[in-house]
């Protein structure tokens, strides 16, 4: 569902891009921090998601980029321009989808797309070529005429990206655009986003809740949570090396071991066992200590518990333990099990490729769980608690 | 939105800019202070200056104090409460048939509502007085179909004043109930009928309660705005049933006693706004004005 | 049981036609009232004739107090419309701990008796030394319509969800654009009932106008008021039947208004 390289003039590539920086932004309000300190740079053209839970900040975050919250401190660039207190509006050059769209009700589909041009005072004759394009450009032609009332929720959707797009900002902001979508039509508007963006080569910043999407959409996602930033890279970087146990969590699927690290011998003790495990720390983090040790579910293994003979290759140095099957849910293209580990004193989360194997096994056997210690992700705790 | 972004305020975010809002709400209240405020003042003076020209409360005394004025005041109370349950008892079940109506029924019902609502309320009181005279269309009925007594006297006594009153202000009643029963639930109906109730059990249990704040409001709005009537009894009642908005009429137009139209008119506000304190506190000022 | 249970809702549905029949009855004997030719008032006519609408449409009385209150209600209901719009925006929009206290300011002069407003315009008028003009009962006037108008005009705003006005923003518009091309179109038809309503209430206005008339300035409730105490002749039921007509002609506007928004944005909306 490629969007059509629209013929004429494109909207496309001559739009115009900027960075966009913040640096510092404080926001009380009512008396409860709402930002606490953002900082975050964007490149021009890059494609940056804030995610989080509920109020983390994320919307709060895009509507003092957008200038609807005047921060208390700080400063927000747009190219080389202080937009910190400027007005929203025209003068911010930035485009927004809201998050229910906010299309004007007694406007038709073309009316709400011209607005951003009418209200500039653009000639009759160029407003209609403009909107002819960005009509193009999300596949809505034959639609013009319709008032929004009459729309599906994906056509509401592409008007309100075709209005945010029109007068052709160097920002385009997206609060939560996709939140009143069933999940099907998500997953199709996603790849439509992504390409659209491509194509237009504008800076986006684009608030959601839904790891998929910031995973899918970004080129690097800002995690927030309780008003700032706890990791901003990109979504492999921050799903593979998380800097927090909140990252760990929020995004996939996480076992978490709680230990401490021993940094000559190269491995951790788990806290509830005593027990000591090869582990490495992550390059480049100079702390030791208390830590958390991150599994992901897909990176441990089980197998009967009979196969004493490792099945890897010896090359790869496993550590393998012996454990109970507690739960085993067949997912369709993964098995999911639970497993107690006395060894480390909890119990894993394993996510396997559903083979002929390993279907067999049953609630209430003894497996061994293994796993390379490479994949084992330390995150240091100390000053977190 | 979260909350957050709600609450922040955005240089434009309501309807005027902020400054532009000031100014409209530096208006509304300058006009309201000067045309209003000012000349409600003006009154209160006026009532609390004795003829000596002396701040005093003895004209305001002096007012309460007089029988004739007493009388006059109780029945205007005494009219005023009467009309409203009158338009009560007659409007209760017609407005909970008229809550379930839908499409063109409920549509036409609202119409028929809505018109003598909004027509001339001397026009509806004029229509009453040739109906109800002595040789009116309904005295005439009356006696046709050999009616012991009739024709009856009907006009110029407290009988017209409470049948014109109670057909200028039923709409304002049917309206507020109207509002609050088409709130009831129907599913409380369905769920108290499958738990047994019967259906006398279930108006008095469910429909009653759900329905009585409608109820308080149609009866606060109707009694006061019956207290402050003047068209209806002025053309319809006799020497006796005077009420203190003709009173106030006479001394300003009659009489150009306007200290004592002012004392009058300081008891009806000080009457109205205890009426209305009181209702507040019982309803909610914001169901009392949705009401209204 | 459901026998007795319909029985009861016939009867209840009878019960409301009688209501809304003893309500629409008296207004609908006008008519031929007002086409008699004696000058005593019958509700059925020995003769039928169109003498008493001659009378008054050629009588300059009549014709000299329509066009006062038509002066009258219309400076009034533009005075109470606008002053109710910005009423209307500070009560939905305002945050400030003083918001109730602005919301009992704005509909007091409809809590406060009619009567009282009236003593107040009559004294404002006499201390500003506008003694009986048509200002001094327009000003009055708008003050009984102004409560309406702001809760009319509020409701209407409270209807537009504030992220269009962000959208407008957003997009470009300066403040008066938002106004123009947003609220204003959205909120009409509340401005256009308010307005309406508002006229209506200055219209049927008596004591303001009975205390500031003077012999050539007579609003028509105050000739209908006269003429109902003194002359009793179907030219009152004439009045009465244009005056109907008017409020007709309103009702099956805005109905027409209605009708025709809710083809142009029907409320089966997606979100």
């Amino acid at each position: 569902m490629a969007f059509q390289p629209s013929t004429g003039e494109p909207l496309g590539r001559s739009t115009r891009s900027a960075a966009v920086q913040l640096s510092g932004i404080h926001k009380t309000l009512g008396g409860t921090p709402v930002l606490a300190g953002v900082t975050m740079d964007i490149k021009a053209g890059e494609f940056v998601t804030l995610l989080g839970p509920s109020g983390s900040g994320k919307t709060s975050t895009l509507m003092a980029v957008a200038g609807f919250i005047i921060p208390d401190s700080g400063k927000i660039t747009v190219g080389d321009r202080d937009v910190t207190n400027l007005p929203p509006g025209r003068d911010r050059d930035m485009g927004i989808v809201f998050q229910n769209y906010a299309l004007f009700p007694h406007m038709t589909v073309a009316g709400n797309i011209a607005y951003p041009l009418r209200v500039r005072g653009m000639s009759k004759a160029h407003i209609k070529d403009r909107v002819d394009r960005a009509l193009r450009l999300v596949r809505l032609e034959g639609l013009a005429d319709r008032k929004p009332a009459r729309l599906s929720g994906g056509q509401q959707q592409r008007v309100a990206l075709a209005r945010a797009l029109v007068f052709e900002p160097s920002v385009l902001l997206m609060d939560e655009p996709m939140g009143a979508l069933d999940v099907r039509l998500k997953q199709e508007l996603k790849w439509e986003i992504r390409q659209l963006q491509r194509e237009i080569g504008a800076t986006v910043i684009y608030v959601t809740h839904d790891q998929n999407e910031a995973m899918l959409l970004s080129d690097r996602v800002a995690l927030m949570q309780d008003g700032r930033i706890e990791q901003y890279a990109s979504p492999e970087e921050i799903y593979r090396r998380p800097t927090s146990i909140f990252a760990a969590r929020f995004l996939g699927d996480s076992n978490l071991i709680a230990g401490q690290f021993d940094e000559s011998a190269g491995c951790m003790t788990v806290a509830a066992s005593g027990k000591v495990i090869p582990a490495a720390w992550p390059s480049g983090s100079p702390c030791h200590g208390r830590c958390m040790a991150l599994l992901r579910p897909e990176h441990a293994r089980i197998s009967a518990a009979t196969e004493l003979t490792t099945p890897h290759s010896p090359a790869q140095d496993l550590t393998t333990m012996g454990a109970v099957l507690e739960e085993a849910v067949f997912m369709g293209q993964s098995m999911r099990y639970r497993v107690h580990v006395p060894d480390l004193g909890c119990a894993l989360d394993v996510q396997q490729v559903a083979g002929a194997g390993t279907t067999a096994l049953s609630p209430g056997r003894q497996v061994n769980v293994s796993w390379d210690p490479r994949d084992l992700h330390l995150i240091t705790t100390e000053t977190a608690s | 939105m979260s909350v957050a972004s709600r609450t922040g305020q955005p240089a434009a975010s309501g309807f005027m800019s902020q400054g532009r809002q000031f100014v409209g709400l530096a208006i509304l209240l300058a006009f309201l202070s000067v045309f209003f405020l000012y000349p409600l003042v003006e009154i209160l003076v006026l009532s609390v200056i004795d003829a000596e020209g002396s701040l005093s409360l003895q004209p305001l005394y002096k007012l309460l104090t007089n029988a004739g004025i007493q009388s006059i005041l109780l029945q205007t109370a005494v009219t005023s409460v009467t009309v409203a349950f009158t338009c009560l008892v007659i409007a209760y079940p017609a407005a909970a048939c008229l809550a379930r109506l839908e499409g063109w029924k409920a549509t036409l019902g609202n119409i028929i509502i809505l018109f003598p609502f909004l027509t001339s309320s001397l026009v509806r009181t004029f229509v009453f007085i040739v109906l109800l005279g002595r040789n009116g269309m309904l005295n005439q009925f009356l006696v046709s179909i050999g009616v012991p007594g009739a024709p009856w006297k009907l006009l110029f006594n407290q009988t017209g004043v409470i049948i014109g009153m109670t057909y200028v202000l039923l709409p304002y009643m049917l309206l507020s109930l109207v509002g609050s029963m088409k709130r009831v639930d129907a599913r409380l109906i369905d769920a108290a009928r499958s738990l047994g109730a019967g259906r006398v059990t279930i108006f008095f249990t469910v429909y009653l309660p759900l329905t009585a704040p409608g109820v308080a409001a149609g009866l606060v709005i109707t009694t006061i705005l019956a207290f402050g009537y003047f068209v209806t009894p002025a053309l319809m009642g006799g020497p006796a049933q005077v009420m203190i908005a003709q009173l106030v009429e006479q001394q300003v137009v009659i009489m150009f006693n306007l200290s004592q139209a002012a004392g009058l008119s300081i008891i009806m506000l000080v009457i109205v706004g205890v009426a209305y304190a009181v209702a507040a506190r019982w309803l909610g000022i914001a169901r009392l004005m949705r009401a209204g | 049981m459901s026998e007795r249970k319909d029985l009861g809702r016939a009867a209840q549905s009878a019960y409301l036609v009688v209501v809304l029949f003893l309500l629409i009855f008296p207004l609908l004997v006008l008519i031929p009232m007002s086409l008699g030719s004696s000058t005593t008032i019958a509700a059925i006519p020995q003769q039928w004739s169109l003498r008493w609408y001659d009378e008054v449409l050629g009588s300059p009385e009549w014709r000299s107090a329509f066009g006062w209150s038509m002066l009258t209600a219309t400076a009034a209901s533009i005075i109470s419309t606008s002053m109710g719009y910005l009423g209307a925006a500070a009560m939905v929009r305002s945050k400030s701990r003083l918001q109730p206290l602005l919301q009992i300011l704005i509909l007091s002069p409809m809590m406060v008796p009619a009567v009282v407003v009236a003593l107040a315009t009559y004294l404002l008028s006499t201390s500003l030394g506008l003694d009986g003009g048509w200002v001094a009962i327009s000003i009055g006037q708008s003050l009984l319509g102004l409560p309406v108008a702001a809760l009319v005009i509020a409701a209407s705003l409270r209807g537009i969800d504030e992220t269009l006005l962000r959208a407008a923003v957003s997009l470009g518009a300066r403040d008066r654009q938002v106004f123009l091309t947003v609220v204003l179109p959205m909120a009409l038809h509340g401005i256009l009932s308010a307005f309406g309503l508002s006229f209506l209430i200055a219209f049927d206005e008596v004591l303001i106008a009975i205390f500031l008339t003077t012999p050539s300035l007579q609003t028509l409730p105050v000739r209908i008021y006269q003429a109902v105490t003194y002359e009793l002749t179907p030219a009152v039921a004439v009045v009465s039947v244009l005056l109907m007509a008017i409020v007709c002609a309103g009702m099956i506007i805005g109905g027409l208004y209605n009708w025709a928004m809710k083809r142009m944005v029907p409320a089966t909306s997606q979100s």
